[in-house]
């Protein structure tokens, strides 16, 4: 039986390392094509990258003020109008040196597991 | 049963209970501060809404329309515990603390309606002593039940997270609200305590359906005061209009009269406007403030107004010009007025017939009658003397040759001066006579409220079924026949003849000799009367208590009995075997109490005695007694 603690901490470990990663995935998703954010979270939940939908609304306000993406109003047939995101050429930058690291890190994590 | 209110959310109204609303605002201000740090956090917060709106959407298009408390929680599971929402480069903000204290019923640690608790939390007091308190309240003049069910009512129970940190002072941080929503998933009401929420929720229900009901009796009273007013008007302007000039009159004034000294059509109409108009008005704020429904518009409430205006200058100016000559007018009906009534001469008997009539017979050297009354009433009067000497005065019931509103007929009043009478008949009218000198006079009354006769006769025979009778002064002999009646006798006399049926008979005075024959039901109260020589004869249920000095023959049936005075020698008749005959010895004006159940107390006429008896038994007296007290 694990105890409490225990628990609390291998849940954080989990949550540092979704998080850290969570903003890089958001972009692959976006870069692929003008996407709306529900979609987005639809593909990180099948991808078991994320619980909760909250979070997902401040990244990607700090990924558009950073300049990294950005959005344009659709008119949706069921509710509101909807924000479809897509990636500026900043982001696309950004994008790839992300790539680059997560080449780096992958790397070293298959090396370590060896 | 919840409490519902509508929200608006991402643009979209959604229908949600109330305690659910709270629980959804409590977790959006607690999101709104996680990510308070990000320079647009208004968009951010925009598109968390949006994004329930969009999920709460999906959710009342399969058929649910209320959002209810356990769908937010859903939604909260899915958008993240607020904690989720911190940023790990931004550092925890907890700088926006609110100590801010407020008293609220703590329902979690209740026994009734967590007033204890909650005025403990507040004043930080342990919460025995509080409760202690209370309980010794409840036993200075029963006050702290009042109290505590006014507290119930008007302090709010700490329903949401913020309520119920407010409550503790705790500060208001998103730290702590998350705590909370982590502790109320443990927390389930149990069952006793959710019977008590439900008992202050249907306490508070009543009330507000009591007040909702005060509220309907009186607008439903408006309503109705003034729809009746506006109905009432209308009927009575279009009569008027309608009877102007037929022959009708209005209290014994002639429409067509009124309409020849004043413009009737124009104070109709004007004093019709008056009047509606604001009654109108009124009618027309309370549907508005009732139903909250406009029925009025400015154009039409300005011309309404100006139209008002309008009627009430014409009405009052129409009222202050023409008031004199209506009264004027009214002053030749309406007076009453004494007229001498000519050549009525030669009778000795007088017969009336009519209700309306207080004939009042007085001896004088001549022949006069004279009337008193209004006019219209003084028309409907008719005489005339026949061939056997007798004044026949009657009195027609309605206004003749006239239809009449609103009038009811008046009385007119008789006055009758003659040196010789001999006959009275006397048919409704009311008969008054006093003061009269007589050898003989026969009088026969039916049907009328009130008979006096007063004078100084040798002989009168007096036959009545009238209300009430009342026969005084000098009368050697007097003959009575009555019939369903009251009859008051106070009188000397010689002989004292006293036929009653279905009376009572008040009797005072003294006579030598009395014959008394009493019938069906019958009471004689002669405490106040002496006679000699008596002869009684009490039938039926009839009974007697008067003073006796001489001899007295009596015949009693078993349903009547008397109670007697004075040292009268009784004989009694073959037929009263089983009468009752009391000796009273003594009798004590007593104070006068209603149902007093004591021995010897005897009512009469609304006055009390105490009757002393000797023989006789006490227990039949006291038997008897409560018959007659009964009875009278």
């Amino acid at each position: 039986m694990k105890t409490e603690e225990q628990e609390k901490t291998i849940e954080n470990a989990q949550v540092q390392m979704r998080k850290g990663i969570l903003e890089f995935a958001i972009l692959l998703l976006i870069s692929k094509g003008k996407i709306y954010a529900n979609d987005i979270l639809v593909r990180l939940k099948d991808a078991n990258l994320v619980v909760v939908e909250g979070t997902i609304y401040p990244l990607l306000s700090r990924l558009r003020n950073s300049g990294l993406v950005n959005y344009t109003w659709e008119e949706s047939k069921a509710g509101p109008p909807r924000k479809y995101y897509i990636l500026t050429s900043k982001g696309g930058d950004f994008l790839k040196s992300c790539d680059s690291q997560w080449q780096i890190l992958e790397n070293a994590v298959h090396l370590f597991k060896k | 049963m919840e409490k519902i209110t509508t929200i608006n959310l991402g643009g979209f109204a959604f229908t949600i209970e109330e305690v659910a609303y709270h629980n959804l605002k409590d977790y959006l201000e607690s999101v709104r501060k996680k990510i308070g740090s990000d320079v647009d956090k208004n968009e951010v917060m925009t598109d968390i809404e949006m994004s329930i709106a969009e999920k709460l959407k999906e959710k009342t298009k399969q058929g649910k329309n209320i959002v209810t408390e356990k769908d937010v929680d859903e939604l909260i599971t899915i958008m993240g515990h607020p904690d989720d929402f911190e940023d790990s480069k931004n550092e925890k903000i907890d700088s926006d603390v609110k100590i801010n204290k407020k008293l609220f019923r703590d329902t979690e640690n209740s026994i009734l309606g967590g007033v204890c608790s909650g005025l403990a939390t507040y004043f930080d007091v342990e919460l025995v002593l509080v409760r202690l308190a209370a309980f010794l309240l409840v036993f200075c003049n029963g006050i702290g039940i009042p109290a505590y069910i006014l507290l119930w009512i008007i302090i709010p129970a700490a329903e949401t997270k913020a309520q119920k940190l407010e409550m503790q002072g705790s500060p208001l941080t998103v730290a702590a609200i998350e705590k909370s929503f982590k502790e109320s998933d443990n927390e389930k009401k149990t069952g006793y305590k959710k019977i008590l929420s439900n008992i202050g929720k249907i306490f508070k229900r009543l009330l507000s359906i009591s007040f909702k009901i005060f509220l309907f009796l009186i607008n439903f009273s408006i309503i109705a005061a003034t729809l009746l007013t506006i109905i009432g008007m209308t009927i009575l302007v279009f009569v008027l209009i309608m009877y102007a000039s037929s022959g009708y009159a209005i209290d014994n004034i002639l429409i067509s009269e009124i309409v020849k000294v004043m413009p009737f059509y124009l104070f109709l109409g004007s004093l019709f406007f008056a009047v509606v108009i604001p009654a109108f008005f009124l009618f027309a704020a309370d549907i508005m403030i009732a139903f909250k429904r406009k029925i009025l518009n400015m154009p039409v409430v300005i011309v309404l107004i100006v139209l008002w205006m309008i009627a009430s200058i014409i009405t009052a100016t129409i009222t202050i010009r023409y008031a004199p000559d209506i009264r004027e007018k009214m002053n030749d009906i309406q007076y009453r007025q004494t007229i001498e009534i000519p050549s009525l001469e030669n009778f000795n008997s007088i017969s009336t017939n009519g209700r309306d009539l207080i004939i009042s017979v007085s001896k004088g050297d001549k022949f006069s009658v004279s009337a008193n009354g209004m006019k219209n009433d003084l028309d409907r009067v008719s005489y005339n003397v026949d061939e056997e000497k007798v004044l026949n005065i009657s009195i027609s019931e309605k206004v003749r040759d006239q239809k009449c509103l609103f009038c009811n007929s008046k009385i007119v009043r008789i006055a009758i001066t003659t040196p010789n009478i001999e006959t009275i008949k006397i048919n409704g009218s009311d008969l008054n006579i006093n003061k009269i000198v007589a050898d003989k006079i026969s009088i026969e009354t039916s049907g009328s409220d009130y008979v006096t006769v007063n004078g100084t006769i040798n002989t009168l025979d007096f036959k009545t079924n009238s209300t009430q009778s009342s026969i005084t002064g000098d009368i050697n002999n007097l003959n009575i026949i009555a019939e369903d009646s009251n009859v008051s006798i106070d009188i000397n006399s010689e002989n004292e003849t006293l036929k009653l049926e279905n009376t009572t008979l008040s009797l005072s005075g003294y006579a030598e000799k009395t014959f008394l024959d009493a019938n069906k039901d019958s009471k004689i109260n002669g405490l106040e009367f002496q006679t000699y020589d008596a002869d009684i004869k009490l039938k039926k249920d009839s009974w007697l208590i008067t003073r006796f000095e001489n001899s007295m023959l009596t015949e009693i049936d078993e349903t009547s009995g008397m109670f007697y005075m004075g040292e009268a020698k009784i004989k009694k008749s073959n037929n009263s075997p089983f009468a009752t005959f009391s000796k009273i010895t003594k009798i004590t004006p007593y104070e006068y109490r209603k149902n007093l159940n004591e021995d010897n107390y005897f009512e009469f006429y609304g006055n009390a005695y105490r009757l002393d008896i000797t023989n006789g038994s006490p227990e039949v007296f006291y038997e008897k007694r409560q018959l007659l007290v009964e009875k009278f």
